[in-house]
């Protein structure tokens, strides 16, 4: 059996104009083939990249999660050598583990000067998840210097959406990414855990039980509202993380704010607000929270006005 | 009369709510007058701020001192956003089915 030919899953290209409807659609489809093949026993999948000539940030960071969560099963082939050396310098094939102390600062200084941090795994229940934030922080300081307000925003997202996955994922492992595109004007963020999904958080708790249907989607609804799975008795102080996120992002910056978990996807921009129920058997292991951040502030926005 | 110097016993920068928790926890008790010294910290996150409140409505005997600058102005805010009626976001979402992996890619190729 194990001389089998693998399969090949052909990884399709993403142009850096592509709408960014069509990188979700590889992501799932990447994962849709995959998942044909049953991967246990040291069966393996090739992932062609012959066509790739690009990799947008979103998808770049989803198919190393995707490749992580397979484990050795993933063999990739076809890769151009300028795509090579990018995917080796984001660690894409193994993803960077941060160390509670953070002690290889050459490392950090190495990336301090890129656009692009590496594609980083934390324990989020110790403090390699504070270790990664720090060193999101250290690259955009670095290459959005002066940019003060950008590094305010994305203290207080890191912190929120890395609580939550401290709080509600029980995940053993979270990722982070970020690349930043000049030209674009646009910083990407990918924040992930592959832990229990939104949807399993609210099903547990009995206050929600007439809300939320078999449709996962309906967690995420309750989400995205704001309503915590995690108030206080006395004051409903919980449940912003999410919801102020993305208010913060579309609303005040102009940018995107996406979210998969378990088998619901959320898209929210300036057009408008998407809730979309995946098909079976397509599921997320965990959550996944992308957002586009745009580094050109409007003269009017003010941080405050995002939090409570 | 105790004083916790933040910036010595936890840190300067205030990330992650369940860990200033956890570490707070261990450097307070129930049985005499401590204040929290905030000098040398400069960031709280939003999280914090909300769970310093919570600390301070667990332990009467605590009592905040020197806090500056955006980390005064996060706690702040989050103190009058606690004191105010709760407010749920609006969704306004379109909901959308996809039963085939058909669905999906029409779907998300005009996306």
């Amino acid at each position: 059996m194990l001389n089998e030919i693998p399969p090949i899953v052909r990884i399709p290209a993403v142009s850096r104009e592509a709408q960014i409807g069509n990188v979700f659609n590889h992501v799932f489809s990447v994962m849709f083939q995959t998942e044909q093949t049953d991967l246990s026993h040291g069966r393996k999948v090739l992932w062609d990249f012959s066509d790739c000539n690009f990799l947008h940030p979103f998808y770049l960071a989803a198919l190393s999660v995707l490749k992580t969560r397979y484990n050795d099963s993933i063999i990739c082939i076809g890769i151009r050598p300028i795509i090579q050396s990018y995917l080796d310098v984001v660690h894409f094939a193994t993803p960077l583990e941060v160390s509670e102390n953070g002690e290889d600062k050459s490392l950090w200084h190495y990336y301090s000067k890129k656009t692009y941090l590496p594609i980083c795994v934390f324990n989020p229940q110790n403090r390699s998840s504070v270790v990664a934030q720090e060193l999101v922080q250290t690259t955009v300081r670095a290459q959005l210097s002066g940019n003060q307000a950008v590094f305010s925003i994305l203290s207080l997202l890191l912190g929120e959406l890395i609580d939550n996955i401290t709080d509600h994922s029980s995940s053993k492992n979270g990722f982070l990414f970020c690349q930043l595109l000049p030209r674009e004007g646009n910083l990407y963020v990918y924040i992930g855990d592959t832990g229990h999904s939104i949807y399993s958080s609210y099903a547990t708790d009995e206050r929600y039980e007439n809300l939320v249907t078999s449709a996962e989607s309906s967690a995420l609804a309750l989400a995205l509202k704001g309503k915590s799975t995690k108030n206080r008795p006395e004051n409903e102080n919980r449940g912003y993380g999410i919801s102020k996120s993305r208010s913060l992002i579309v609303n005040g910056l102009k940018g995107e704010f996406f979210i998969i978990s378990g088998s619901a996807f959320f898209r929210h921009d300036p057009a408008g607000e998407l809730l979309v129920d995946l098909p079976e058997p397509l599921r997320w292991d965990g959550t996944v929270v992308l957002l586009k951040i745009p580094t050109v502030i409007p003269p009017n926005f003010n941080l405050y006005d995002y939090i409570r | 009369m105790k004083t916790i110097m933040i910036y010595r016993e936890i840190g300067t920068d205030l990330r992650t709510r369940s860990f200033f928790r956890r570490d707070i926890e261990g450097l307070l008790n129930h049985d005499t007058q401590m204040v929290i010294d905030f000098s040398g910290v400069t960031f709280v996150s939003r999280s914090v701020a909300d769970e310093i409140c919570n600390v301070l409505a667990d332990y009467p005997n605590l009592s905040l001192r020197n806090m500056a600058g955006d980390v005064k102005m996060m706690y702040d805010v989050v103190v009058r956003g606690r004191s105010a009626p709760r407010r749920y976001d609006d969704l306004n979402a379109k909901h959308v089915t996809l039963r085939t992996m058909e669905d999906l890619q029409s779907f998300f190729s005009k996306l």
